[in-house]
């Protein structure tokens, strides 16, 4: 029999309705058991620690407070945080901790005219480095933009894309692409040699880089041995897998296992997905640009097979190789996810996107990284 | 003050294999704890049961999307023993006399040009997508289909462990909501009543501070007696609107003599999401357990009433896998 379990709290604060809730706390313990015919059972147990992070709550209530304040706007806030322990048996029947320490901040910011803007900050540690001034400047700038912008011209047209859409669209057709199907039912590992990017891109996987996701054990207890070279000479070299979805491949596993939660099982997901940089910096990129879009941030990006979707929140006309402080928003992003085949170039330097929630097969992991540079398409296709 | 919930589950989806699940949460002064429940194993055998009778009445191509489950849910020293059994979003009814399923068929065989209904997993999926794309926690829009639809925030739940004991506490989602001082303590429901998937930022994507749903719609038609075609669920493929969107959808094709053929592949449903709900011409039947079905946010069930639509409804539908 293998087991899994997790403790900790859930410390959480909202504000809603320009009121802030108290904040709440969950302590929880729960056991997951797996049995050798592939049933299992998760219960909850009494062991868990009845931590209540107050500090945490006091300092989370006047961040969230002041980054609505600084925003301007009416807004919805939720800020999460799990803390505690993670513990399963390896396939020795070895027992692995590690300690989770998560956030998130979601919401949604009401802009002019009714509209919305969703928010979605999360990654490692409590969160509240991420509520300073700048990122309430930065997220206002955004929103203000988009209150002024334009509807986007549908069609192909080459663009830019900026850090975070960036790694939003290499999270989707690169990072999802690789993963080994979570299904027993569907096999993916033809994949594996597909080309998927231009020849010059390079993409690794690596749960111990310290991002978003920082893990030595998968949620099965495999030690990972360092990063997943995903992309070679652009095509798909190896697959994320868990120790099951290696064994119907004949793989190996490369400790990509991981649940959201102990009630769920563990499949194959990114960890911290890292593209590497090009050459370029973004003024050089946008001179070569000429005419077209610089893509500044997209939201809601979904996979499916081997297609990939983004919601344009919002780009920059760009002409002449000018930025034109004309901004548009509206319609999606809608490729192939060999997209990155018209990647032509791309900024030296590279950002961890600031929102690491990924949703897959009904869980939410809040810790998977996306470390991407700027990327020049020679276009990309808009549509409604 | 402390009252305790426990949660007792078998689950399966094979016939063969059980997920059981055993939760126990106790509230203490504004806090929540989770402690130790009592086994549940004696649920497995409930589960396999049920989804053996079911197995025996639908096709074998279907058997994947089978899910049977046998519970048991106490709070606050009420108690309620529960079946469900469903094909992914399609809610199955206790008396399995009442439905007769013939040999699965491919979308292709099916006729085109069919009047369409809506299930209820289908309208609670919508409804909630339409609801998710006009409202913020703020829900200063009204919900511009007032006169057609009533729609309540509740606790009540079809499904119990997503559900609490009468009394119900419920809330009409109408234009400004309920002032905030009354809104519940939404971390306290969605830890016991999102039991297997709470544990995650609690409202990250649109379910904000929303509880369960109940749609309920004003009018009423006939259940057509010619072949029919309804739409079982809804699965949202892109982010909540009232414009263009695409869902993954599965569907029942019924003969008009009371025999009903699921179709064997998943299909996709293109529409403009505010056109179908004007679209909606009615439909006889009481409001019914419905489930919708997210890839991201998990099952979550609700209550909705099946609905039909106008032939003219703007919806395209294509095989999947074609």
């Amino acid at each position: 029999m293998r087991w899994f379990e997790e403790e900790g709290t859930m410390s959480m604060v909202s504000l809603e309705h320009e009121r802030m809730r108290r904040p709440c706390f969950a302590s929880f313990s729960n056991r997951r058991e797996e049995w050798d015919d592939s049933s299992c059972i998760v219960k909850s147990t009494s062991n868990g620690s009845r931590h209540r992070d107050e500090r945490w709550g006091e300092c989370a209530v006047g961040a969230l407070g002041m980054l609505a304040t600084r925003l301007r706007r009416p807004v919805a806030l939720r800020f999460a945080r799990i803390a505690g322990f993670r513990r399963t048996t390896d396939p020795l029947g070895d027992i692995r901790e590690r300690r989770i320490d998560l956030f998130a901040l979601t919401g949604r910011l009401t802009l002019a005219g009714g509209r919305f803007m969703s928010i979605g900050w999360s990654g490692k540690g409590d969160g509240l480095v991420r509520f300073g001034e700048t990122s309430a400047d930065e997220l206002g700038a955004v929103a203000s933009a988009v209150e002024r912008a334009e509807p986007a011209v549908l069609g192909e047209t080459p663009a830019i894309l900026d850090y975070q859409p960036a790694a939003l669209l290499v999270h989707e057709a690169i990072g999802h692409f690789a993963e080994a199907s979570a299904s027993p039912e569907l096999r993916l590992d033809g994949r594996v040699g597909c080309l998927l990017a231009a020849e010059w891109m390079t993409a690794q996987d690596d749960p111990r880089l310290g991002e978003a996701a920082d893990y030595v054990f998968d949620d099965e207890g495999i030690k990972s041995m360092g990063p997943t070279v995903l992309l070679r000479s652009g095509r798909l070299s190896a697959q994320l897998h868990s120790t099951a979805s290696a064994l119907r491949a004949g793989a190996l596993s490369t400790a990509s296992a991981r649940s959201a939660q102990v009630a769920q099982p563990a499949i194959p997901r990114i960890s911290n997905l890292t593209v590497g940089g090009g050459n370029s910096d973004l003024n050089e990129m946008i001179e070569h640009l000429a005419d077209g879009l610089y893509i500044r941030q997209l939201s809601h990006g979904f996979s499916r097979g081997s297609y990939v979707e983004a919601r344009l929140v919002l780009a920059e006309r760009v002409r002449n190789g000018k930025r034109t402080g004309v901004f548009v928003s509206g319609g999606r992003v809608i490729e192939r996810a060999d997209l990155f085949l018209r990647a032509c170039e791309a900024t030296t330097t590279t950002r961890l996107n600031p929102n690491a929630m990924c949703g897959k097969y009904g869980q939410i992991l809040y810790d998977v990284g996306t470390i991407a540079p700027a990327i020049r398409m020679t276009s990309l296709r808009l549509a409604a | 003050m402390s009252t305790a919930r426990t949660v007792l589950l078998a689950r399966t989806v094979d016939g063969l294999h059980v997920s059981y699940s055993a939760t126990g949460i106790i509230e203490r002064n504004g806090s929540l704890e989770f402690i130790e429940a009592p086994s549940p194993l004696s649920f497995g055998e409930i589960a396999i049961a049920l989804w053996q009778r079911w197995a025996d009445r639908i096709p074998q191509a279907l058997y994947r999307l089978l899910v049977a489950e046998a519970g048991e849910v106490s709070d606050g020293g009420k108690s309620c023993l529960y079946q469900i059994a469903r094909i992914g979003s399609l809610i199955l009814p206790h008396d399995d006399d009442a439905i007769h399923f013939g040999p699965a068929r491919p979308w292709i065989e099916i006729p085109g040009h069919l009047p369409l209904i809506l299930g209820p997993s289908a309208v609670l999926a919508l409804v909630d997508f339409a609801l998710n794309g006009i409202e913020g926690l703020h829900r200063q829009e009204a919900w511009p289909f007032e006169d057609r639809f009533s729609l309540f925030d509740t606790d009540a739940s079809p499904y119990p462990p997503q559900g609490l004991p009468p009394p119900h506490r419920d809330f009409p989602l109408t234009a400004g909501g309920p002032p905030f001082r009354k809104l519940p303590d939404y971390l306290s429901f969605a830890v016991k009543c999102r039991n297997d998937s709470w544990q995650r930022p609690i409202d990250a994507l649109h379910h904000v501070s929303r509880r369960n749903l109940r749609v309920a719609y004003v009018g009423s038609l006939a259940q057509p007696s010619v072949p029919h075609l309804i739409l079982d669920g809804l699965m949202a493929e892109v982010e909540p609107c009232l414009g263009q969107a695409s869902f993954l959808t599965q569907a029942t094709y019924c003969h008009g003599d009371g025999r009903m053929s699921l179709c064997s592949s998943p299909l996709i449903a293109r529409c403009h999401v505010g056109g179908l709900l004007c679209a909606i011409a009615g439909l006889g039947g009481s409001v019914a357990a419905a489930c919708v079905c997210d890839p991201i946010d998990g099952d979550i069930y609700g209550y909705a009433p099946p609905l039909a639509l106008l032939c003219e409804a703007p919806i395209e539908l294509e095989d999947l896998l074609a």
